[in-house]
C-alpha cells in the first residue's frame, strides 16, 4: 500500500514514494528484514535497486532504497488478522490495531491517516489540485518542512482538506482563495480537525492529542 | 497552531511550530489572501502568488549560520542530520533573547565540499569560508520532498570518488543552516565572539 504524497496524488519530480507492506500477525519485523531485501532484488530488473538500507531502529522501522533513481520507503506493518489479507482491506478500522505494540501502531499511522483523509474530503480531484497549489506556494515561500518548525506535508494536506470540507461544491481555485482567508482568521489555538477525535479507543500507552494537555509549546504559551 | 491527524491515535502535526515560524506563516497567509483577492478581481495573475521568497535577498538585516563539518561523507550524513533536527531548538532559544523579535530558519541546509591542504584551510572551511570549496562538486540542499530546483546527494557520492589520491588534501564536508533575525526596534544583538557562539550553541543544543 502507498501513503504520503504519492497516495494523495500530489507527487512531483524528486518526491519519494512511501509504501507499507501489510502482513498478518504471525509475520514479524525480523522476518521482514531478513527476507524482504532478497525478494525485492529478485522482483526488480537487474541493477534497478540501489542504495538499499535496512533501518530497523527507526521511529517506524523501514527499508529505504532507490528504484531506478526514485527514492522508495518500504515500511512494515503487522495487523491483527491471522489469515490471508484481502486486497480491499480497510486500513482505517480500529480492529486491526488490537494487540499491537505502540510502535506497530505507529508504523500503520501513515497509511491510516492518508486513507482517512481522502475519505473525509468531499471531492478528491478538487482537493488534489488545491493541495498542489498550496504545496507549490509553501515551497516557493520557504515555509514548509516539519523539521525546521514549519508545517510538513501532512499538515498542509489536513489544512486544505478542512477548507474543502467547508466548501464542498467549490472549485480548486476558490478553495485556494478561501484557504488563505480562513486560516489567517482562524482562532488559534482552536485545533484544525477533520472529524471528531476518537477518545474511546485505548491501545497500549498511545496518547491521543487533547487541548488540555496540548504539547505544542506555541499554542498555550504565546496566544 | 494545532493541526490534528484524523486517524486514531490522533496527533498534532505541528508540534514543532515556534512563535517565529507561526508569525511567518501568518504573514504569508495574509499575503496569499491579498493576492488571490486581486486574482479574483482580475488585477493579478497566479504567478504572483508563487513568487520566490526573499529570505536571502531582502528578508533580513542579520543572519546567523550554523555550520556542521566533517572530514568524511559517511560521518557527515548522520552528524549534519542530527544538527538539522536541532535547529528549531536554537530558534526557540533565540526567541527568548530580549533583542530578538523573530528568528526564522531557512527550510533547507546547504551542503558543500571543500579541498583543504592544511589545518589553517580546514579551520577556514569550518568557519564558513568558501575559498577552498571544490568547484567541480555542486552544492546540494538537504530536506527531501521540497525538490524545487537542483537537489541531489548523488553529487556528494561522486565527490567521494573525486577525493584526489593526493594525500596532502583533506576533504571537508560542511552543511550550513541559515537563520534570519529580526530585532526589536533600537535593540542590538550582543553575543559572545562567533567562535564562542559555536561552543555556546553546542551547549544549548544538546
Amino acid at each position: 500500500m502507498t501513503f504520503g504524497s504519492f497516495k494523495l496524488g500530489v507527487i512531483g519530480p524528486g518526491s519519494d514514494i512511501d509504501t507499507l507492506v501489510v502482513a498478518p500477525s504471525n509475520i514479524t519485523a525480523d522476518d521482514f528484514f531478513s527476507t524482504f531485501p532478497e525478494i525485492l532484488q529478485k522482483m526488480a530488473p537487474e541493477g534497478a535497486i540501489t542504495e538499499l538500507t535496512l533501518k530497523p531502529d527507526a521511529f517506524a522501522p523501514l527499508i529505504t532504497l532507490k528504484y531506478q533513481g526514485v527514492d522508495l520507503d518500504v515500511l512494515f506493518g503487522r495487523i491483527a488478522i491471522h489469515n490471508q489479507i484481502k486486497k480491499d482491506l480497510l486500513m482505517t478500522s480500529q480492529d486491526l490495531l488490537r494487540g499491537l505494540t505502540d510502535q506497530e501502531v505507529r508504523s500503520l499511522n501513515g497509511v491510516r491517516v492518508a486513507d482517512e483523509l481522502l475519505s473525509l474530503v468531499p471531492e478528491q480531484g478538487v482537493f488534489r489540485t488545491a493541495l498542489r497549489a498550496i504545496k507549490l506556494w509553501s515551497t516557493r515561500r520557504a515555509i514548509s518542512g516539519n523539521i525546521y518548525g514549519f508545517p510538513g506535508g501532512v499538515a498542509w494536506a489536513i489544512l486544505v482538506a478542512r477548507v474543502c470540507q467547508l466548501y464542498p461544491k467549490a472549485t480548486a481555485s476558490t478553495v485556494v482563495m478561501k484557504f488563505f482567508r480562513i486560516l489567517e482568521k482562524w482562532q488559534w489555538p482552536m485545533p484544525v480537525v477533520l472529524k471528531h477525535i476518537d477518545y474511546n479507543t485505548r491501545i497500549g500507552n498511545l496518547k491521543v492529542w487533547n487541548s488540555k494537555v496540548c504539547l505544542c509549546p506555541h499554542s498555550r504559551k504565546y496566544i | 497552531m494545532p493541526i490534528i491527524t484524523p486517524a486514531y491515535p490522533s496527533m498534532c502535526t505541528t508540534h514543532n511550530v515556534t512563535r517565529s515560524t507561526m508569525q511567518v506563516i501568518m504573514k504569508e497567509l495574509k499575503r496569499g489572501g491579498n493576492i488571490t483577492d486581486q486574482i479574483m478581481a482580475g488585477k493579478a495573475q497566479w504567478k504572483e502568488l508563487f513568487k520566490k521568497h526573499t529570505f536571502f535577498t531582502s528578508g533580513y538585516k542579520y543572519y546567523l549560520s550554523v555550520i556542521t563539518a566533517s572530514t568524511t561523507n559517511e560521518a557527515h550524513l548522520p552528524w549534519s542530520g542530527f544538527i538539522e533536527s536541532r535547529v528549531r531548538f536554537l530558534i526557540q532559544n533565540l526567541e527568548e533573547h530580549e533583542s530578538v523579535a523573530l528568528a526564522r530558519p531557512f527550510n533547507k541546509g546547504y551542503t558543500r565540499v571543500h579541498r583543504c591542504h592544511n589545518e589553517e584551510e580546514i579551520e577556514k572551511a569550518k568557519g564558513g569560508s568558501l575559498e577552498y570549496q571544490a568547484k567541480d562538486i555542486a552544492t546540494a540542499t538537504t530536506g527531501h520532498g521540497l525538490a524545487a530546483g537542483s537537489s541531489s546527494t548523488g553529487d556528494l557520492v561522486n565527490g567521494e570518488q573525486k577525493t584526489d589520491t593526493d594525500a596532502n588534501i583533506t576533504m571537508v564536508y560542511t552543511t550550513t543552516h541559515y537563520i534570519g533575525l529580526g530585532l526589536h526596534e533600537g535593540k542590538l544583538l550582543t553575543f559572545p565572539q562567533p567562535r564562542l557562539l559555536n561552543t555556546l550553541n553546542r551547549y544549548t543544543l544538546t
